[in-house]
């Protein structure tokens, strides 16, 4: 079982992202704490294959072809095996955009939370439109969301994950912004010192 | 001193080509040769790239400025402002203080991005209208959406889905959030336009005559001082992409691919229709003239010398003082950039701080969208020049009526000879599945699933929505009797096989698409979309689509002021609209008319209402199945015989349905046109919210006359109406057909047993449950714009 | 001085709001005063408003979740303030989703989010759907629906993409029931509840279409009465009693400027005024 990431963001400027991070940095409270905030589109696909580059090429076609995933005239992509080889022009390990000034070199953590919606039925429709595609594989399992990368000043690890949750997952009017818990989760993807 | 100018006026024509194409520009060598004469010197670059965008043919129409002036009336009682501006404007009703209520309307294509970036494609078409709308003065209370997309079931029937997928997401996505109603729209699938969509959209607004604003500096201006204000986003190099300049390169690859796409905002757009708002009541409260205007092709220079120029006054332009999005751009970008949600305005020195609180403070623009806000980026000038500052440099500096002059070609024709030709009927045909086949065929079935994506409700005026009746109709003021009704037509496959029928009757099945619902035709407006025009056959299909239209406008005529045409106040032409293989679409003029109904409480759905009232078809089916859907989808041809325009038939007609409405008799009224009578007779019964119930039994006897086989009859796509009335007037109705010259047909009577029946001489030749119809119908375009099947 | 929306009803108009100015019209149709409330504005302005009103729209565009940034607003502080005070306070359509993500309603938990009003899911088709649907009035005792019998059924028109009310704490469910705080389900036009597609527009849990908090006074619906003011805004085709009186009051003018079904929200409100 081989796992394929893909990963998408826009060539333009992201509007949702600058008003997370107007909402966060203004209204929450949060200048000075948080660095920097980038988002993208994200597929992580489970796949049975012994010929793993023949199938990222395969996945590659298709993902290029369908708009429902990326659309070259707006989109960035990294598709990536496991953490392999990679196809695409989003350099996703040098993509750590800062929105201010880091101010003056503190240590800091970039997380990569991944939103998914409870509800699986988005993700399984991502799975069958896959499916309809590729011809010599098929996708058995799909996770699909949002991924904010986060880039935050905290002393270490720990203390970035718990920060992270209280920026992500809304609680109450005053905490938490990009998830609803009723209906959406958090899954942290990676937790990097940057 | 003027800086950074482009060789012309001492290179050789080879030169001249190469340094045009080396920097992106779309101007011919003689065209460039022309902007150094009208210079008298070498243009700077900025000069060159304001000319190369009035010059290009969105701006400039010099294709088609000649045969449009020459073909189409635009002059009528009715008319404030015919088309030259941003957007036309009628009278539609007398307000209570004398004043006069007027209909602002505005048609284009965005056709080209939209094959790109479907989403953003159509998304900026759609907040490039309602701009032209607003900038008048108006609130916009509706858009219109005509749409053309590939076959869904041929070779690229995948990307014709996601074409046309995207672009209703994308109409959708800023209709809805801007707040503005869909008031309809249609949709044709053909292989012609696989390679090459069309989105038009039209934009509809009130506003009374005094408050219309005008795109001009204000005559006040020879005696005060004014200001020029850009507000909106900050500039950025939209309209750029892949534009390389040779003194100032763009820094990065990744800009360039940037600058290719328009990024829409109706978020923006919304927060900036409310602030000007704003403006213009202090305006209004301080008496103060104003000049406005949308910014669009070309941008800040485009729109500040049009206003200069139009007032006749100069301007100068101090592109330092322009909000910039991230980023460095040259002063060519600047002031060229087709940055969407942007205005200019010129207002009075005195009026310019309240101005800018409005909308930086007040509406707090900078922390809505980073880097958007109000500016003062010019002087109004009494010496009609048009200059260009960025830091100490001059870069553009020229006589105004230098910069605003136009362009004109007179394109060569030639008529394409195509050869058509009627197919054989079979006469052993199943009616019941062929005619199965013909309403669930994703160009007649149901649009509900586009429908319902948009916000119909919004603005609270609605009284027939999209599908609901052959128009859109709303109550625009509250407390008035009146109504205006809006409908979008143009039928692609009359117009491969005529191009003068398909102009001629898209304007006859707009003018009886508002009737049907009781409005008076009122004005047009037309989007012609064709291909290539400097090929002669092209120009030519492009020629006689304007003739076509030109025709029909005055054949149909003015009803409410006799001897006049229907006027066309607005319009766009849409060149160049071809394949890879540079093979042109099918010739595709759209036209939106307007109608004025006395009263909306007489304009009724198309769904039959109640047991016992008789039907008719007024018209009578010609042997016209040429371009029909009946011919395409069950021959797989087009056939020949192409419906043929009558105008005083379709005068005569339209003038009888409006009073027929006027005397208080329809309950439901449906044009014949598309899948011929006896899919308007389906669409009657299963009604446009899929809730009809009715039946009706239909004896072809009476059509012995015509001397035409029963599908003839049936799938004739010549125009007619069918009307539901009461029992009980037949005397009235066909004195009243009678004294108007109308033919009519006396269909039967609606029963409630939920059934539509063939007969022909008391045998029965189909029939079908109208729950049948209504599945196929209902979901015909599940498929396209559903969700898509698992598997 | 700025005003001061003494005894009116304030319409909160965040940007990107665009029903302002229907409900307003709706709130003055019912005889009380309405004035639009900008954002910004200073929030002591609104110390002694009548009542409140959370329009629909795209407050900020939608942008990360519907209603979400705009609850992070200053002004939803005082809004949270007056609600606690027992001042009613409606939010339509995109504001139920600010009241929703400002914890308001259900209000069990003071400003804690229990609650979310997810993206419809639906049988045939995905995103934003705008149509007609019935409502049926339950038991409760929200100020705003006082002008309905328990049981009645209206039709009200619905257009969003994120209606579909969601919940993961099955207690607080049982809590807002037990509290009567399902204000409103969507139902056939009989009143029965049918949770599939179409009857439920959205796959709201338990058919949910409005809730309110315990006390009545805060009431965060999805449908749009202010855009069902009249009886012409009643669709001809749409059946049952309403569309039966449209249909038949057609041709007739001041018929159709008869009462729509969603007035009675606003008259409501009217009435609880002339009860203090």
């Amino acid at each position: 079982m081989a796992r394929f990431d893909l990963w998408v963001k826009l060539k333009v400027i992201d509007l949702v992202a600058q008003t997370a991070w107007m909402t966060l940095t203004e209204k929450l409270g949060l200048e000075g704490e948080l660095l920097g905030l980038a988002r993208y589109s994200f597929w992580r696909m489970e796949i049975e294959t012994d010929d793993g580059p023949a199938a990222l090429d395969e996945i590659d076609r298709v993902i290029r072809l369908d708009s429902a995933f990326t659309n070259q005239n707006k989109h960035l992509y990294m598709l990536r095996m496991d953490e392999g080889p990679a196809r695409g022009d989003l350099l996703l390990d040098k993509d750590y955009p800062v929105l201010v000034e880091n101010g003056g070199g503190r240590s800091g953590f970039a997380v990569d939370c991944l939103v998914r919606e409870l509800d699986t039925e988005r993700e399984e429709g991502y799975r069958s439109r896959l499916n309809a595609r590729l011809e010599n594989i098929q996708v058995n399992g799909l996770a699909a969301g949002e991924v904010w990368r986060i880039l935050l000043d905290a002393g270490n690890e720990k203390e970035a994950e718990q920060k992270v949750e209280r920026i992500v997952v809304t609680t109450s009017r005053r905490e938490g912004l990009l998830l609803n818990p009723h209906y959406q989760r958090l899954e942290i993807l990676s937790i990097v010192p940057i | 001193m003027v800086t950074g100018t482009i060789p012309i006026v001492a290179r050789d024509d080879g030169e001249i080509k190469k340094t045009l194409s080396e920097n992106g520009f779309n101007l011919t060598v003689t065209e460039a040769r022309r902007v150094a004469e009208l210079l008298g010197r070498d243009p700077t670059v900025v000069e060159i790239t304001i000319f190369n965008t009035m010059w290009s043919e969105h701006c400039s129409y010099k294709s088609s400025r000649k045969t449009l002036g020459e073909m189409l009336p635009t002059k009528a009682p009715n008319v404030v402002l015919g088309p030259g501006e941003d957007a036309g404007i009628i009278r539609f009703a007398e307000a209570e203080d004398g004043d006069w209520y007027c209909l602002v309307i505005a048609h284009e294509s965005h056709n080209h991005p939209s094959q790109l970036l479907p989403y953003e494609g159509a998304a900026t078409g759609i907040g490039g209208i309602v701009r032209d709308v607003y900038c008048m003065g108006a609130d916009v209370v509706g858009v219109l959406d005509p749409l053309r997309f590939g076959d869904p079931a041929g070779q690229k029937g995948r990307q014709s889905i996601a074409i046309a997928r995207g672009v209703v997401e994308g109409i959708a996505g800023y209709g809805n959030p801007l707040g503005v109603p869909n008031l309809g729209g249609d949709i044709v699938f053909d292989a012609g336009y696989d390679e090459n969509c069309l989105v038009n959209v039209v934009a509809v607004g009130i506003v009374k005559e005094s408050r219309i604003l005008r795109s001009r500096v204000p005559d006040d201006a020879a005696h005060k001082p004014y200001k020029i204000i850009l507000v909106g986003k900050p500039t950025d190099d939209s309209g750029f992409g892949g534009a390389a300049f040779a003194s100032e390169d763009l820094a990065s690859e990744e800009e360039a691919n940037r600058g290719a796409v328009q990024v829409p905002d109706p978020f923006l757009k919304r927060v900036l229709a409310e602030a000007n708002k704003r403006v213009f009541e202090l305006a209004e409260r301080q008496g103060s003239a104003i000049g406005f205007k949308d910014l669009g092709a070309g941008g800040i220079s485009c729109a500040t010398s049009e206003m200069a120029h139009a007032g006749g006054f100069g301007v100068t332009i101090h592109l330092d003082r322009v909000n910039l999005a991230v980023g460095q751009y040259p002063p060519a970008v600047v002031s060229c950039s087709e940055t969407q949600e942007r205005y200019a305005l010129a207002v009075p020195l005195e009026m310019v701080d309240d101005v800018l609180q409005i909308y930086n403070e007040d509406f707090d623009l900078p922390h809505i969208y980073h880097g958007a806000g109000a500016v003062v980026i010019g002087d109004v000038l009494e010496e009609p020049v048009y200059r260009i500052e960025s830091g100490d440099r001059v870069v553009c500096e020229a006589p105004i009526d230098v910069i605003t002059t136009g362009i004109s070609y007179d394109r060569a024709r030639k008529p394409r000879r195509g050869r058509f030709e009627e197919p054989e009927l079979d006469a052993s045909r199943s009616l019941h599945d062929d005619f199965l086949s013909v309403i669930s065929s994703p160009n007649i079935a149901s649009k509900n699933y586009v429908f319902k994506r948009y916000d119909s409700e919004v603005q609270g005026r609605a009284v027939l929505r999209p599908g609901e009746a052959d128009a859109g109709v709303i109550a625009p003021l509250e407390g008035r009797d009146v109504g205006l009704a809006f409908s979008v037509d143009g039928n692609p496959f009359y117009g491969i096989i005529d191009p003068y029928q398909g102009g001629a009757l898209a304007v006859c099945e707009a003018a009886r698409n508002v009737a049907a619902v009781g409005a008076v035709p009122s004005t047009i407006t037309d989007c012609l979309n064709y291909g290539n025009p400097e090929i002669e056959e092209v120009f030519w299909e492009f020629s006689e689509g304007v003739r076509g239209i030109g025709d029909a406008c005055r054949g149909i005529g003015l009803i409410s002021h006799e001897g006049n045409p229907l006027p066309v106040v607005s319009g766009n032409v849409s060149f160049y609209n071809q394949g890879e293989s540079g093979k042109a679409i099918p010739p595709s003029p759209i036209i939106a008319c307007v109608g004025v109904a006395e009263d909306f409480s007489r304009c009724r759905s198309i769904q039959w209402k109640d047991e016992g009232d008789a039907v008719y078809y007024i018209g009578e089916p010609l042997d016209e199945l040429g371009g029909s859907e009946y011919y395409r989808v069950i021959y797989g041809t087009l056939g020949a015989n192409v419906p043929e325009a009558d105008f005083i038939r379709e005068k005569n007609q339209i003038k009888t349905v409006i009073e027929m409405h006027s005397n208080g008799w329809v309950r439901a009224c449906h044009d014949t046109s598309q899948g011929g009578l006896l899919t308007a007779l389906a669409e009657m019964a299963i009604g446009g919210r899929g809730s009809g119930r009715l039946g009706l039994k239909v004896d072809l006897e009476e059509f012995a006359g015509t001397g035409l086989e029963p599908e003839k009859i049936l799938f004739s796509e010549t125009g007619g109406f069918i009307v539901e009335l009461p029992a009980g007037i037949e005397r009235d109705v066909l004195a009243l057909c009678a004294r108007n010259r109308v033919k009519l047909y006396k269909l039967g009577t609606l029963t409630g047993r939920s059934k539509l029946e063939v007969l022909l001489k008391g045998e029965r030749l189909a029939h079908w449950p109208i729950d049948e119809l209504r599945d196929v119908f209902m979901d015909g375009c599940r498929g396209i714009f559903g969700l898509e099947k698992k598997n | 001085m700025p005003e001061t929306f003494q005894d009116k009803v304030a319409i909160i108009q965040f940007p990107g709001v665009n029903c302002e100015y229907e409900t307003a019209r709706a709130v003055r149709m019912v005889g009380l005063e309405a004035e639009l409330f900008r954002w910004n504005e200073d929030p002591h302005m609104l110390d002694h408003c009548s009542a409140v009103i959370l329009p629909g729209g795209f407050s900020y565009q939608d942008r990360i979740r519907a209603g979400v940034v705009a609850a992070k607003d200053k002004i939803m502080g005082k809004v949270s303030e007056l609600a606690r005070e027992g001042r009613p306070v409606l939010g339509i359509c995109n504001g139920a989703q600010v009241l929703v993500e400002s914890g308001l309603i259900p209000g069990i938990h003071w400003e804690r989010v229990d609650l979310a009003l997810a993206p419809n899911i639906m049988a045939d088709r995905e995103g934003y759907y705008c149509t007609w649907i019935y409502l049926r009035c339950e038991e409760s005792g929200c100020v705003w629906t006082r002008a309905f019998r328990t049981g009645e059924v209206v039709p009200m028109p619905i257009a969003h993409a994120e209606g579909r009310f969601a919940i993961t704490d099955r207690d607080v469910l049982g809590e807002m029931e037990k509290q009567g705080q399902i204000a409103l389900r969507y139902c056939t036009p009989a009143g029965e509840i049918d949770e599939r597609f179409p009857v439920n527009p959205n796959g709201s849990v338990s058919n949910i279409a409005g809730v309110c908090n315990a006390e009545g006074n805060v009431l965060a619906m999805m449908p749009h009465p202010e855009r069902a003011t009249w009886l012409r805004q009643v669709p001809e085709d749409l059946g049952g009693p309403w569309g039966g009186k449209r249909t038949s009051s057609s041709g007739d003018r001041n018929g159709l400027e008869a009462e729509g079904p969603g007035m009675m929200f606003f008259s409501s409100l009217a009435a609880k005024e002339v009860d203090e």
